[in-house]
Parts: C-alpha cells; sequence; structure tokens
C-alpha cells in the first residue's frame, strides 16, 4: 500500500531509465505504446525514442496521464501534497528538498505511504525507489502514477480504512455481547420459572406525607417515603431500569413474535443475520415481518416460500 | 460486723442478679428509602457504577472466624451489590445504576463497600461513595441488627431482612447530593465522566480537556467540540461499553436469584442459632464473673468468727462454685450451637460454591474477551488520531 508499481506505459519494469526503448505492457495488463518526449532542458531526463503521439501536444500529461490528482505542472516550487502533507509535515523520507521532485537525490521510502504525489517520483541519475519493495537500480523511477494505480493513500484513505477496521471490529463485539445476552436471558427465563424474570418494580410511591428527610429544609426538593422494592413473584429482583434515558440500551420491552417454521436456530448467525433476525421478531406489523424474514432468507441463503414468491411486495 | 454484713449482702445481691433475665428489645422499623418528589431532569441524573462488595476478610475478628465460611461470603459480595443497585435503581433519583466488574473511573458515582460482618442477626458494610471528579461523598460503616420478625414474611414480604441497611445507605447518598451539589456541578460531573471514558480509550485526544488540582479533584479544562469525529466514535463505543455492563448485570442478577432462597432460609435459621450463641456465651461470661467474685466475697468473709460472716462465706462459695459450673454448661452448649451454624454454613457453600465458580468463570471470560477488543479499539483510535495530525502511524497494515 502505498508503493509504486512498476511500469508507466510504454515502459518496461526493470529497464534502464531514460532512454530505454519498450513497448511492453504495465503492471495491470494494459497495453504499452512506444513513446518519446522532448524534456529539454529537464535535468536528468533524456527524451524517449518512438516520438509522441500522433495527438499529443508534447506535454507530460500525454505521456503520464492527468496525474493522481488532475494536472498540476511539474515545478521546482510546487509538489502534490497528499492531505497528509498539507496538514502535515509531507514526509518524505530521505529527501532533503522534497517540494522539489528533480531535485531528489536520495531514496525515497514510499513504502509507508508518506509519499507525496509527485508524478516523478524522484528522479535522479542514480535514484533509487524503495516504495513498494522494488529494487532501485534499473526500475522505473516514476512508478505507477497516473489514474490512480496504486497511488499512495491519502489521510482521508487511511482514516477511512481506519473506519473500516473500527466499524468490523465493533461488529465482531456486537455479535459476542449479542450471543452472551441470549445466554443470560435464557438463563434467567429458565431460573424464574418463567414467572417473575421481568420482575422488579418501585414497590410503590407510597407515602403522601411529603416529609423531608432530616430537615432538609430545601423546599425545592420536596422528598416522600417510600417503601422499599419488591418483587412480583418473590423469587428474585431485576433491577428496575426507572426512566429510560437517550442511547441507553434497554430490550425489556421489546415484543417477539414467533419465527416461521422454516427458519433455524440462528445460532450460527452472524451480526448482519442477527439484527435481521431480532429485526424480524420484533415487527408487529405483519407484512413486514415477512419482508424481514425474506431478507433474512436471501441474505443466509435459504430458500424463500413459494406464497412470498407469488407476491413480488414481499421480495425486494 | 458491717463489714460482713455488707459482704453478705453483696454475696445475696449477686446471687440474685444472676437469676434475672435479661432483655433484648428489637426494633421492627426499617428505613425507608427517600424518594425525590420533585422531577429531576434527565440531564442531571447521574449514573452510579456499584463495585462488587469486598469480602473483607482481613477484617474478619478471630471469635467470627469460625463463623465465617469464604464461599458465602464471596456470594454475598455479589448480593449485597446487586441489592444495592437495584435500591437506589427503583428510588428513581438517579439515571442507570449497575454491578460494575472492574473500572468505574467513568462513572458519575462509585460506591465501594466491604462486608465487615454478615450473620443472620448484624451486617456491617464500609461503604465509600466518589464522584468522577474523584470527591468523596461517603466514608462510613452502616450497621443493621435484625430482629426474628425481619425473616417472618408476613410482615416482611418479599424484602431483604437487611433491606433497612441498603435504604440508609441510599438516603445518604441523596442527601450528599441535595445539599453539595447545584445544576452546574451535576452537568459538570456528567462531562468529567464522559471525557474520563473517552480518555480511556484515546488518551493522546482527551488528556487535554482534563486537568487535576492540588487537591487531586479533576476540572475540566475544556470541552471537545460537538461534531469532533473522534468524540463521535467514543459514544458509539460507550454504547457498547453499556452493552456489556448490561449483559453483566444480567449475570448478576441471575446469580442473585439463584441464590436468594437458599441464602434466606440460611439467614433465617442463623439467626436462631446465633440468637442462642450470643444469649448462652452472655449467660457463660456473666455467670463466670458472678461465681468469681462471690467466691473473693465468702472467701472474704471468713475473715471473721462472727456466725453472720460464716453464713456468708458458705452462701458465697457455694453460690459462686454454682455460677462458675453452669458458666461451663452454658459455653458447652454454646458450642452446640457453633457446630449447628457451621453445619448450616457448610450446607450452603456446598450449594452457593458452584454457582459462584460459574458466575466468576462466565464473568472473568466475558471481561477478557471485552478487554481485548477494547485493547483493540485504543489501537485504532491511537491511529486514528495520528492520522489526523499527520504523525507517523502504527499499524502494519497501513
Amino acid at each position: 500500500m502505498g508503493g509504486m508499481a512498476a511500469g508507466l506505459p510504454g515502459s518496461q519494469p526493470g529497464s534502464n531509465m531514460p532512454g530505454s526503448t519498450s513497448s511492453s505492457t504495465s503492471g495491470d495488463g494494459e497495453s504499452g505504446m512506444e513513446v518519446s518526449v522532448q524534456a529539454g532542458g529537464l535535468p536528468g531526463l533524456e527524451p524517449f525514442p518512438g516520438g509522441l503521439p500522433a495527438d499529443s501536444t508534447g506535454g507530460l500529461e500525454d505521456i503520464f496521464g492527468p496525474g493522481p490528482q488532475g494536472t498540476e505542472p511539474i515545478s521546482g516550487s510546487s509538489s502534490r501534497s497528499s492531505a497528509s502533507q498539507g496538514a502535515g509535515e509531507g514526509t518524505r523520507a530521505g529527501s532533503g528538498s522534497g517540494n522539489d521532485p528533480l531535485a531528489n537525490d536520495g531514496d525515497l521510502a514510499g513504502g509507508a505511504g508518506e509519499q507525496g504525489e509527485d508524478p516523478f517520483g524522484g528522479l535522479s541519475g542514480s535514484g533509487t525507489i524503495a516504495a513498494g519493495g522494488q529494487d532501485g537500480s534499473g526500475d522505473d523511477p516514476f512508478g505507477e502514477l497516473a489514474n490512480g494505480r496504486n497511488k499512495p493513500m491519502t489521510a482521508a484513505d487511511r482514516q477511512a480504512v481506519l473506519d473500516d477496521r473500527l466499524e468490523a471490529s465493533i461488529a465482531v463485539f456486537d455479535g459476542m455481547i449479542l450471543t452472551e445476552r441470549e445466554q443470560a436471558q435464557g438463563a434467567a427465563t429458565e431460573n424464574a420459572g418463567g414467572g417473575g424474570a421481568g420482575g422488579g418494580n418501585t414497590g410503590g410511591i407510597g407515602g403522601s406525607s411529603g416529609g423531608l428527610g432530616d430537615g432538609n429544609g430545601n423546599s425545592d426538593n420536596p422528598i416522600v417515603i417510600a417503601s422499599a422494592p419488591t418483587s412480583s413473584s418473590g423469587n428474585g429482583r431485576m433491577p428496575n431500569l426507572g426512566r429510560s434515558r437517550e442511547g441507553d440500551f434497554d430490550t425489556s420491552n421489546q415484543a417477539s413474535f414467533p419465527t416461521p417454521a422454516d427458519i433455524p436456530s440462528g445460532n450460527d448467525d452472524d451480526v448482519v443475520a442477527r439484527q435481521l433476525r431480532e429485526a424480524a421478531m420484533s415487527e408487529p406489523d405483519p407484512e413486514l415481518r415477512e419482508r424481514l424474514w425474506n431478507e433474512y432468507r436471501t441474505y443466509t441463503g435459504l430458500p424463500i416460500p413459494q406464497e412470498a414468491m407469488a407476491d413480488p411486495d414481499l421480495i425486494d | 460486723m458491717n463489714k460482713q454484713y455488707f459482704s453478705l449482702l453483696i454475696c445475696i445481691a449477686l446471687l440474685g442478679i444472676s437469676a434475672c433475665s435479661t432483655q433484648t428489645v428489637k426494633s421492627t422499623t426499617i428505613t425507608e428509602a427517600l424518594i425525590e418528589q420533585s422531577n429531576i431532569p434527565e440531564d442531571e441524573l447521574l449514573d452510579i457504577g456499584v463495585a462488587v462488595f469486598n469480602p473483607g476478610f482481613d477484617e474478619i475478628d478471630e471469635d467470627q472466624q469460625e463463623l465465617t465460611f469464604g464461599d458465602i461470603r464471596m456470594a454475598e459480595t455479589y448480593y449485597a451489590a446487586n441489592l444495592l443497585s437495584e435500591t437506589l435503581q427503583s428510588t428513581g433519583n438517579w439515571g442507570v445504576v449497575r454491578v460494575i466488574p472492574d473500572d468505574l473511573s467513568s462513572s458519575d458515582l462509585a460506591v465501594r463497600g466491604t462486608i465487615l460482618q454478615s450473620d443472620g442477626e448484624t451486617m456491617i458494610v464500609h461503604i465509600t461513595v466518589h464522584d468522577s471528579s474523584g470527591r468523596r461523598w461517603i466514608d462510613k460503616d452502616y450497621e443493621e441488627v435484625v430482629s426474628r420478625y425481619s425473616y417472618d414474611n408476613r410482615l416482611q414480604g418479599s424484602r431483604d431482612s437487611f433491606q433497612g441497611l441498603y435504604n440508609r445507605i441510599a438516603n445518604d447518598i441523596l442527601r450528599y447530593r441535595q445539599q453539595n451539589l447545584s445544576r452546574e456541578d451535576l452537568l459538570n460531573l456528567r462531562t468529567i465522566s464522559q471525557i474520563q471514558f473517552a480518555r480511556s480509550f484515546a488518551p493522546q485526544a482527551f488528556d487535554q480537556y482534563l486537568s487535576t488540582d492540588r487537591n487531586g479533584i479533576l476540572q475540566v479544562q475544556r470541552l471537545p467540540a460537538q461534531n469532533d469525529p473522534m468524540l463521535s466514535r467514543i459514544e458509539t463505543l460507550r454504547e457498547r461499553d453499556y452493552l456489556y455492563v448490561d449483559t453483566m448485570q444480567d449475570y448478576y442478577s441471575n446469580f442473585v436469584r439463584q441464590m436468594e432462597d437458599p441464602y434466606t432460609e440460611f439467614r433465617r435459621l442463623s439467626y436462631d442459632e446465633v440468637m442462642k450463641l450470643d444469649r448462652l456465651q452472655r449467660e457463660a461470661r456473666r455467670n463466670m464473673i458472678l461465681g468469681i467474685a462471690s467466691i473473693v466475697g465468702g472467701l472474704a468473709a471468713t475473715q471473721s468468727n462472727s456466725s453472720v460472716a460464716g453464713i456468708g462465706t458458705y452462701a458465697g462459695i457455694l453460690g459462686g462454685g454454682w455460677l462458675i459450673r453452669e458458666s461451663f454448661r452454658a459455653g458447652d452448649e454454646a458450642l452446640l450451637h457453633v457446630e449447628a451454624l457451621a453445619e448450616l454454613g457448610q450446607s450452603l457453600s456446598n450449594e452457593v460454591a458452584p454457582q459462584t465458580i460459574e458466575l466468576e468463570e462466565r464473568t472473568v471470560t466475558l471481561s477478557g474477551n471485552v478487554q481485548t477488543q477494547y485493547a483493540q479499539w485504543r489501537e485504532i483510535l491511537a491511529d486514528m488520531y495520528a492520522n489526523e495530525i499527520g504523525a507517523p502511524i502504527s499499524s502494519e497494515d497501513m
């Protein structure tokens, strides 16, 4: 990631630059073409053999394409900074003058993705490109730059990757917790004998005396005396959640509808299947519930019943 | 002469006193839990984390060690914490109240308890309460001595026999909040808790928002932006943490439900034995003291040659000897009740020990898995923060 793959159009991977002739394909299978460029006045460059394409204007874009992000001209003072470079130091390891791609006479450690989007990728007669683990001697110093092929990652790209990792990890956590909760609630149902599993109430807010506790004297917060908590079954007390709060996870009031006969137990459901199952089981609208079950069937590879097939509204 | 009469009277008085029965009056009044009648704004409701109680093995007196069973005490640590949590929750004075298995630092209020004594008659716990800023609210012992009527279902209903103790703890916490914290203080505590949680996952990003004053109290230096993407991620993780805590709560509730009946029966039976044991021990001590005193008085009377003094001598020595014999008898009978208590305790231990072990295994397993996941989240968040500020990212697969 972040490395530069071999081969520009028309270049032979591993061939010496500049001045090599080739008509080979690039690493991703694009057909090569022989190109040449007049790069007079640019140190370190020599014309490619074979001339320019017929419709070329002689510009670098004809050879290299628009570049990773538009067609910024190459100059000694500008650099195609990635977002990370713009935000930070724009590191280019080993480079003493990072903004001048032509002046770079050091190695470019682009493997970590920190290299800016320099279309040249650093150029010198003896320069090596360490990105992607390539051996510098004899490699194409330009690397894969055009058309977004294996371009260095931007900060936004990295952020997206990290977000994906976080979401995946959260999904794993959700699956684990849901399994544990099902086991715990199943055990609770067994132990309570089906009677007092949901027990636990405030025991009544009895007493209308409104007396304060011990001479508090705070008339803004009158206190009533309440009886101690009691459970409805006498066998145990589930914690009384009291008022629900925004964001607080509370499944105590979810209805549960029976599953269709063709739906298995779902012990090996992944997170998505489990969520579909739970949504279907708690959906009071029968039509919507059947749709959700059909989604579940589709996702898990179960056959959809004939009656559902006959009604196109039940199938997405 | 007067001296001999006086000695005789003392001996007779001591013998008389020993024949009197003592009475201990027990009150059946239970302190009720207090509820604020006025509606508390939701943003002022503090969440409470109640830690699993400390079993207090280091605090057990030598004379209590014989009657303290490790398995029962360990089960009581979950039982007491769960009961206190339910009591606080049921009052409606607080937000979410849960038994927390481990770190309480991100709770608005953290309640910790140590069981100092627990038998059928007496329960003593030491309670500390701190808020998320580090300020200490409560640090005291609570003792409850119940009567036999506390085990009468017709009078007690399904309440725990020591419910009054938990109610007093809840009332003290409520009073402290009412007397010492304003609305701003409550909101500040909730902010601190939120940042504390965020800091536990992404210290690089959130260390800057809190500082500690010279008294060790946390202060909010500044607030993160409401649209801070890192904060929104943290909120997502916090929802998962709530899920984890709720799952643990299910475990604890199941455990308490399983052990409640045998534990209540144990306490009821042990109450009778404890009362008898206390009575016999008191009787043994008293008889021993009186017996020795009588003998000493009688011996003192032998110094006189009068007939009255002679009667006093016999009364004192014989009476004293009888008292001492009764003392030993009472002591022997007390041992029987000690053995009975030990048998009761062993029986309950055998019943709750497997459940306690199972609970500990499940909670340790789940906690371990969750902590592993949390560690992964911390790594990802650290990489995200490094990416935001342009620092090198440590992840190998970037």
